[in-house]
């Protein structure tokens, strides 16, 4: 339920995979600020950002001819999200919550970070219902 | 055969935890590492592409870089012009945005709208991201 004076509570809805928008980047950034204030983070990954909390990623090399550039590898964004929930540990708390549907649609349900929770759509509810303010992101951001 | 192909950009991607836009990126490796003849229009918000002197290292997470390669997309602009690939930036784009002819990398084409016609019309492929 709405307060009228400082959020508490923040839900975020996420809908944009990895290394496709800036999006997945400024909620991290978005949340590690929330964190910092005492606010609690909920975010619902669905649709394709479900893919960023795949454990499976790796730092992986650019190609040789464009390491000049880009240099000779890239992290990988399940790393910041790791980051953000151990800092949730010592203060506020973070909650990553990934869609069961969207997951086994994907076939990446095996393959979540341990420290993120698969929900239901039941859950984007109760998140959206208990949060002082709700931010949603659609996948085309 | 699409011996030569345009490369079309509409809409910038910054961030997205990739050292710059993945199309971007695919794109210079075409131009330096293919036989294809690779050329590029920025058209739309995609103009900011050739802007020089862009700067990810304020981005953050935790006190870790996003970007932990100092790179920005006029970087892979410049490249790819040192390496035979002509970047055009269609003028009515960049003004409207107030970037002026010298804030785009040396080498970039400035063309018109109406030119976007005959450049495409010379190329024998045309991929838009």
């Amino acid at each position: 339920m709405a307060r009228q004076n400082g959020a508490k509570s923040v839900a975020i809805v996420l809908a944009t995979g990895s290394y496709e928008r800036e999006a997945p980047t400024t909620v991290l950034r978005l949340a590690e600020k929330l964190l910092e204030r005492g606010v609690n983070v909920n975010v619902w990954a669905f649709e394709e950002a479900v893919t960023l909390t795949n454990k499976d990623q790796i730092d992986h090399s650019e190609p040789g001819a464009l390491q000049g550039i880009l240099g000779e590898k890239h992290s990988h964004v399940s790393k910041y999200i790791d980051m953000l929930l151990r800092a949730g540990l010592h203060g506020a708390k973070l909650d990553w919550v990934s869609c069961v549907l969207c997951v086994q649609e994907r076939g990446v349900e095996k393959h979540q970070m341990n420290s993120v929770t698969i929900g239901t759509l039941g859950d984007l509810w109760k998140f959206v219902r208990a949060a002082d303010r709700v931010i949603t992101i659609p996948s085309y951001r | 055969m699409a011996e030569k192909t345009l490369v079309i950009f509409e809409k910038p991607i910054y961030l997205c935890m990739e050292p710059v836009d993945p199309h971007l990126f695919a794109t210079a490796f075409g131009v330096v590492e293919t036989p294809v003849e690779v050329n590029v229009l920025l058209r739309d918000s995609a103009v900011t592409y050739a802007v020089e002197r862009q700067d990810m290292k304020g981005a953050k997470v935790l006190g870790v870089d996003v970007q932990e390669f100092d790179t920005n997309p006029a970087r892979v602009v410049k490249f790819m012009i040192e390496n035979g690939g002509q970047v055009y930036v269609v003028r009515e784009d960049a003004e409207a945005r107030g970037i002026a002819p010298t804030d785009l990398v040396p080498g970039v084409r400035l063309i018109s709208r109406e030119e976007t016609v005959g450049l495409i019309e010379n190329h024998d492929a045309v991929m838009v991201w």
